[in-house]
C-alpha cells in the first residue's frame, strides 16, 4: 500500500477517535494500531518506531498522573484519598500540594495523559507502517535543498543514536560514569563531528550521483495510489467525519463496531497468506 | 580518459603542497592503483578526479583536470554523474535509499531518465553485479561485501566512463574483500571500464592492476608499472619484501610468480616457528557464554580460558559475533547467559579505578574516546580523570610515538596516530587485559609496524592482549593464539601456526608460497636462512 495510505489512515482514526471524546475510543484506536503494527510494521530503520512512541507515551502518562495528582488547584468531587497538604506562602495561594484527591480530577488528567499518547501513537504507528523517508521521498523531490536536508536528517538521525551508544560504551571503557551537564560536552563532541562526517559524505555521495540535475526527477517504482489506497482513503475519511455523529445515533457498541470493522480495511486489503518454514 | 595537466593543489591556512605540479594520464581501460602512506594525499588526489576538490572542500587548484575530455573544474559533480562513477570506504554512509533497488536507481531518477529505461539499466547491473538474491532486501541489513557490491552498482547504473574507489575493502574481512576486488578486476577486464582505486592491503590487488600510482607526501607523485613502483618503494607487501631481501631480477607480485621462483630454495637451517610459552596465570575464563541480540544469538556457547601475558586474534566473518565477544569479555554487554570471570571478577560489574586497571578497551572508532580541543589537554584530562600523576599520560604517549603535534586537533590526526593516543589514553591506567577492535582499519604499512612494536612491547611486559581483526598479516607478526567466530560459535581455538596454515582463507601470503613450512611472516621465512645462492 502507498506510504501516503498509512500516514492518512493512521491520523484520521486518531482523530475521529479525538473528535468523539471519548476515552474508550481512544483507547479502542490506540490497541488497533498496536494489531495492525504487529502484523504489517516495516522491515527497515523505522519499523520499531511505534515500540518506541509506546515507551514514550507510557512514560509521559506516568509523570503527567504523578503530577497531575500532587499538584494543581482543587477540583470540587468525590474525594477518594486525602494526602497531607503542604502549607504554601500567600503569593502562592492557587498552587496545591497534596491535599485532597477527586475522583474527577484523576479522569481528568487520565484524560489529558491518554490523549497526549494517542497523538504522538499516531505518529509511531505511521512511521512503523511506512517510514518518513518514503513519505518525504514523495513530497520533496521538487524542492532541491529541501529535499537533501530532509534526506540527510531522516538518514543521519538514527546514526547519531548509533554513534551516541557506541561513544557511552567507549567512555564507560575509559572510567568515566556518571553522565552530567558539566561533562554532557565530552559525549556530545564526538557525537557530533561524527555526524556532521557523514552528512558531508552523503551529500557528496548523493551530488555525485546527479542529485539536483533535474528539478523534477523521474521515479524508478512510483508509488502509485491504486483501487486499494482509495478504498483506505475513503474509508478513513469516512469514520473521520461520521464518527461522532454514529456514535450519537447507534450508540457506543454498535459505533466502536463499525470503527473496528472500518478501521482493519488496510488489513483486509492488503491480505497476505501466511507461509510456514 | 583522465589527464591531469601542471596540476597543483593547496589547502588554505597550510603550508604543505599536497601535489605539486602534476602531468599524468590514464589510459582507457586501465586499472591504476593509488598507493601511499595515510596524510600523503591520497584522498584528494582521488577528490580531485571527480571534482570533489574544488567543488565541496576548499581547496586552491591550478591547472587542468579532463576526464573524458570534460574539465572537472569547470562541472560540478553532478554534472559528472555520467562520466565518473565514485565509491567510498564506508557504503552504509553514502546511502540515501531503503532498498537494493531504490538505492540503485537514484542516479537515474535524479537524471531524470524515463522509467523504462531505468527498468533495463538497473536490470543489467543488477545481473553485472549478482545482486539479483538481495534486490528487495533492506541495505542496513545486508553485509559489508553486499552493501560494497550495491554501492558500485549504483554508480555503475549510470554507465560513467570512469569508476573512482576509495579504499572500498578496508572496512570488510577477506572474504568479501575478495569479493568486491573480484568485481573489480572482471570490470576491468569484460568491460575496459577505466579504474582508479586506492587500497591499502596491496597483496590483494597489486597482481591484477595496470599501473601504481605513488603519492610520496611531499608534492610529488611517481607513476609506474608495479614493478617498478615496488623496487622504489618502500609500501611493500610481503612477497615483495622477500624478493628484495634476497635480490630477485624480477619482482614477483603474485603467490604464483614467487611460489615458481621459490621452488628449488634450500633452507639452510629449515626450522618451524618456535611457539611462545605463555604463564599459566589463567586470567579470563567463560563458560557457556551466550549473548542474545533481540531475537538472534549472537554467541551460543563459548568455553574459553586465557592465560595471563596471552596474545589472542579473534577472527571471522563481519557479524560473527567477534565485536561482541571483545565487549562482553569486557564488561560492555551486560545481558548474557553463562559465567564470565576476568580475574575472578564478573566484568560487567566492574566499576572505577578496578575496572581501569584491569580492562582496557580501544573500540573500532578510536575517536570515540576523544573529547579535548587538542592532543596535549586529552593528555591532561585523562591524568585528571583517572586521578594519575599529571603528565603521565603525555609521557606515555611521547613513549609510543615521537612525531605527533600536541597542539593539533586530535580529530586531524592520521587515522594511526589516532590510534596511538587511544592507546596512550587507555593504557594509562596500565589495564591488565587491553582489548583492540579492528585496530588496523585505514592504517598503512607503517602505522601497523607501529602497532606491531607497541603491542609486543605491552605483550612483553606481562600485559593480555585480546585484538579482533580480519588482518591476517597482523595476526601473523602478532598473535600466539587465534580464535576463529563463525555465526556466533567457536569453530576453531589453537596456536597461531595451526590455525591459519589450516584455512586458505586466513593464510598469510608467506604460508601459502612456502606450503609445506610453518612460516607465517616475512622474518620467520628470512630467519629460516634460505640459500639461494642456486
Amino acid at each position: 500500500m502507498n506510504s501516503l495510505t498509512w500516514w492518512i489512515w493512521s491520523l484520521a482514526l486518531t482523530i475521529s477517535a479525538l473528535r468523539t471524546q471519548n476515552i474508550a475510543f481512544y483507547i479502542l484506536v490506540i490497541l488497533i494500531y498496536a494489531f495492525v503494527v504487529k502484523l504489517r510494521k516495516n522491515q527497515d530503520t523505522y519499523g520499531d518506531s511505534f515500540k518506541l512512541a509506546l515507551r514514550l507515551a507510557a512514560v509521559a502518562l506516568v509523570i503527567r498522573l504523578i503530577f497531575g495528582v500532587i499538584i494543581g488547584t482543587p477540583l470540587p468531587g468525590n474525594i477518594w484519598l486525602t494526602l497531607p497538604q503542604l502549607h504554601m506562602p500567600d503569593w502562592l495561594a492557587g498552587i496545591r500540594i497534596g491535599g485532597p484527591i477527586a475522583q474527577q480530577r484523576i479522569i481528568s488528567v487520565f484524560t489529558e495523559s491518554i490523549t497526549f499518547a494517542l497523538i504522538l501513537l499516531a505518529f509511531g504507528a505511521a512511521s512503523s507502517l511506512s517510514s518518513p523517508m518514503k513519505l518525504i521521498k514523495m513530497i520533496s523531490g521538487r524542492i532541491y535543498l529541501f529535499g537533501v536536508t530532509l534526506i540527510i536528517a531522516t538518514s543521519v538521525m538514527p546514526q547519531i543514536v548509533q554513534s551516541f551508544r557506541r561513544v557511552l560504551a567507549a567512555r564507560r571503557m575509559r572510567g568515566l560514569q556518571k553522565l552530567s551537564i558539566s561533562n554532557f560536552r565530552s559525549v556530545i563532541t564526538p557525537v557530533l563531528e561524527e555526524s556532521l562526517e557523514r552528512a558531508l559524505e552523503l551529500s557528496i555521495s548523493m551530488e555525485s550521483r546527479g542529485f539536483g540535475q533535474r528539478v523534477k526527477p523521474t521515479r524508478y517504482r512510483a508509488e502509485k495510489i491504486g483501487v486499494k489506497d482509495l478504498g483506505v482513503m475513503a474509508i478513513s475519511l469516512y469514520l473521520l467525519f461520521f464518527l461522532p455523529i454514529l456514535v450519537r445515533s447507534l450508540g457506543f457498541l454498535a459505533s466502536a463496531l463499525v470503527l473496528l470493522i472500518f478501521s482493519s480495511a488496510p488489513l483486509l486489503l492488503t491480505y497476505r497468506k501466511v507461509i510456514i518454514k | 580518459m583522465i589527464t591531469f595537466t601542471n596540476v597543483s593543489l593547496i589547502y588554505p591556512n597550510s603550508k604543505r603542497t599536497i601535489i605539486d605540479n602534476l602531468n599524468f594520464e590514464v589510459n582507457e581501460g586501465e586499472l591504476a592503483l593509488v598507493i601511499g602512506l595515510t596524510g600523503a594525499g591520497k584522498s584528494s588526489f582521488m577528490k580531485l578526479i571527480n571534482g570533489v576538490i574544488p567543488h565541496h572542500t576548499a581547496g586552491i587548484l591550478s591547472g587542468e583536470i579532463t576526464v573524458d575530455g570534460k574539465t572537472t573544474n569547470l562541472l560540478k559533480p553532478g554534472e559528472l554523474s555520467g562520466v565518473i562513477g565514485i565509491v567510498g570506504q564506508n557504503p552504509l554512509n553514502g546511502f540515501v535509499a531503503a532498498n537494493v533497488e531504490d538505492e540503485i536507481a537514484f542516479g537515474l531518477e535524479s537524471n531524470g531518465y524515463p522509467p523504462d529505461v531505468m527498468r533495463q539499466r538497473v536490470e543489467e547491473v543488477i545481473d553485472l553485479l549478482s545482486l539479483q538474491n538481495i534486490r528487495n532486501r533492506n541495505l542496513a541489513t545486508l553485509s559489508g561485501g553486499e552493501q560494497q557490491r550495491v554501492a558500485i552498482a549504483s554508480a555503475l547504473v549510470m554507465n560513467p566512463k570512469v569508476l573512482v574507489l576509495d579504499e572500498p575493502t578496508s572496512a570488510l574481512d577477506p572474504v568479501a574483500a575478495e569479493e568486491v576486488l573480484a568485481i573489480v578486476s572482471k570490470l576491468v577486464h569484460d568491460l575496459g571500464l577505466t579504474v582508479v582505486m586506492a587500497e591499502h592491503k596491496l597483496e590483494r590487488v597489486i597482481h591484477f592492476v595496470d599501473r601504481i600510482v605513488l603519492v610520496k607526501g611531499d608534492g610529488q607523485i611517481e607513476v609506474g608499472t608495479p614493478q617498478e613502483i615496488m623496487q622504489k618503494s618502500d609500501i611493500n607487501p610481503p612477497i615483495v619484501k622477500i624478493a628484495k631481501k634476497f635480490k630477485l631480477a624480477a619482482i614477483p607480485l603474485s603467490v604464483r610468480d614467487l611460489k615458481r621462483v621459490s621452488k628449488d630454495w634450500v633452507m639452510k637451517s629449515p626450522k618451524t616457528r618456535e611457539i611462545k610459552q605463555s604463564i599459566k596465570e589463567n586470567l579470563i575464563r567463560s563458560e557457556k557464554l551466550s549473548v542474545k541480540y533481540d531475537d538472534h544469538l549472537a554467541l551460543t556457547n563459548i568455553n574459553l580460558e586465557i592465560s595471563r601475558g596471552e596474545v589472542v586474534a579473534v577472527m571471522g566473518r563481519n557479524g560473527a559475533g567477534k565485536s561482541t565477544l571483545l565487549r562482553t569479555l569486557s564488561g560492555q554487554i551486560k545481558n548474557y547467559s553463562g559465567l564470565v570471570k576476568v580475574a575472578e571478577h564478573d566484568p560487567a560489574k566492574l566499576t572505577g579505578p578496578q575496572l581501569l586497571t584491569l580492562l582496557g578497551f580501544i573500540p573500532q572508532e578510536p575517536a570515540d574516546l576523544f573529547y579535548a580541543n587538542t592532543v596535549l589537554q586529552e593528555c591532561v584530562m585523562t591524568d585528571k580523570d583517572n586521578n594519575l600523576t599529571p603528565g603521565t599520560t603525555q609521557h606515555f604517549l611521547l613513549g609510543l610515538i615521537k612525531n605527533i603535534d600536541l597542539n593539533s586537533h586530535p580529530r586531524d590526526l592520521s587515522e594511526g596516530q589516532k590510534l596511538i593516543l587511544a592507546i596512550a589514553i587507555v593504557l594509562s591506567s596500565a589495564p591488565k587485559i587491553l582489548f583492540l577492535d579492528e585496530p588496523t582499519r585505514g592504517l598503512d604499512y607503517l602505522a601497523k609496524d607501529l602497532l606491531v612494536e607497541i603491542l609486543r612491547g605491552l605483550s612483553a611486559a606481562g600485559t593480555t592482549i585480546i585484538l579482533a581483526t580480519h588482518d591476517v598479516e597482523l595476526v601473523a607478526e602478532l598473535a600466539i593464539r587465534v580464535l576463529v567466530i563463525a555465526e556466533g560459535e567457536l569453530i576453531a581455538d589453537g596456536d597461531t601456526v595451526s590455525v591459519l596454515t589450516s584455512s586458505p582463507a586466513f593464510a598469510p601470503q608467506m604460508a601459502k608460497v612456502f606450503a609445506n613450512q610453518n612460516w607465517l611472516t616475512v622474518n620467520d621465512v628470512i630467519s629460516a636462512g634460505i640459500d639461494d645462492e642456486n
